[in-house]
């Protein structure tokens, strides 16, 4: 078998359904796709508006985990190529608050193509991140 | 709490996607990663096979780096044009552009490039032959 082509590359069951998982980490640019589709889903630029080292003030930076005071990680999404949906969106957000992709340095191109969004499934994947990525 | 379980990576040397081809059974994604450095250009290449397309990442040996990506594949039948775009840096005619729909008319299969290397006149063409004789000796992590 032959050496994988990026940092991460492997396939997971979540809830049931096969998911495809790549990760790299290049110069300019994190890049991570997610999909259950068997191919490229929707692809997002994901700029974070203050950056990693610069996020002091938990009110304003985020994340804040609190249903009372929710706070996000202020971002800036861009639809490059496919189907752009509040949806994906929301997924992309809440991964970005809930996962280590907050602490991502540069731009992230990420690609997030779930049969069924919903919230059992985003968590379960920020899950994976966590552990099999990050 | 939900467990997640690990697939057995499957590899599936040779399984050429045939144009307009849809399957229930998804394959599993493959990747792999080459070095490019007998001709002029010194290079890194980095391959994902997914499901009727494929996705290529090219960059200079010292740089890892994303600057383009592009986007190029097989017209609707009974056209046999190739279409594509560039939805990441330059716009219009790419390199990334130009490589991909190169490839996607070779193979009759969709090719996302992202081409990272500043290549001329004299070494363009030598590259790109140097491309596409790795890729001919190694189908089954392409197609």
């Amino acid at each position: 078998m032959s050496e994988i082509g990026f940092k991460k590359q492997f396939a997971i069951d979540i809830n049931g359904i096969n998911t495809e998982f790549v990760f790299h980490v290049f110069d300019n640019k994190w890049m991570l796709l997610i999909t259950q589709l068997g191919k490229l889903p929707a692809l997002y630029n994901v700029q974070f508006d203050v950056g990693r080292d610069e996020r002091v003030i938990p009110m304003l930076h985020g994340p804040i985990h609190s249903p009372e005071m929710h706070v996000s990680v202020p971002v800036t999404m861009n639809c490059c190529m496919g189907a752009d949906s509040d949806e994906i969106r929301g997924g992309i957000q809440f991964l970005v608050n809930e996962t280590t992709l907050n602490k991502c340095p540069t731009e992230l191109l990420i690609g997030l193509g779930l049969k069924q969004l919903d919230s059992p499934g985003l968590r379960e994947i920020a899950k994976v991140l966590d552990q099999g990525v990050f | 709490m939900e467990s997640c379980a690990v697939l057995k990576p499957q590899q599936t040397a040779g399984n050429v996607a045939v144009k307009g081809q849809t399957t229930d059974a998804l394959e599993p994604f493959t990747s792999h990663v080459a070095q490019l450095d007998k001709g002029l250009v010194q290079c890194t290449l980095r391959v994902l096979k997914m499901n009727g397309s494929t996705m290529l990442f090219l960059h200079a040996k010292d740089s890892n780096r994303l600057d383009e990506l592009a986007v190029a594949m097989p017209a609707r039948p009974p056209s046999k044009d190739t279409i594509g775009t560039t939805f990441m840096g330059e716009s219009g005619q790419s390199d990334s552009l130009v490589m991909a729909t190169k490839l996607s008319a070779r193979y009759g299969r969709q090719f996302y490039v992202s081409m990272n290397i500043r290549l001329d006149n004299l070494t363009r063409p030598v590259f790109e032959k140097e491309l596409v004789t790795y890729m001919k000796d190694n189908l089954q992590h392409f197609v």
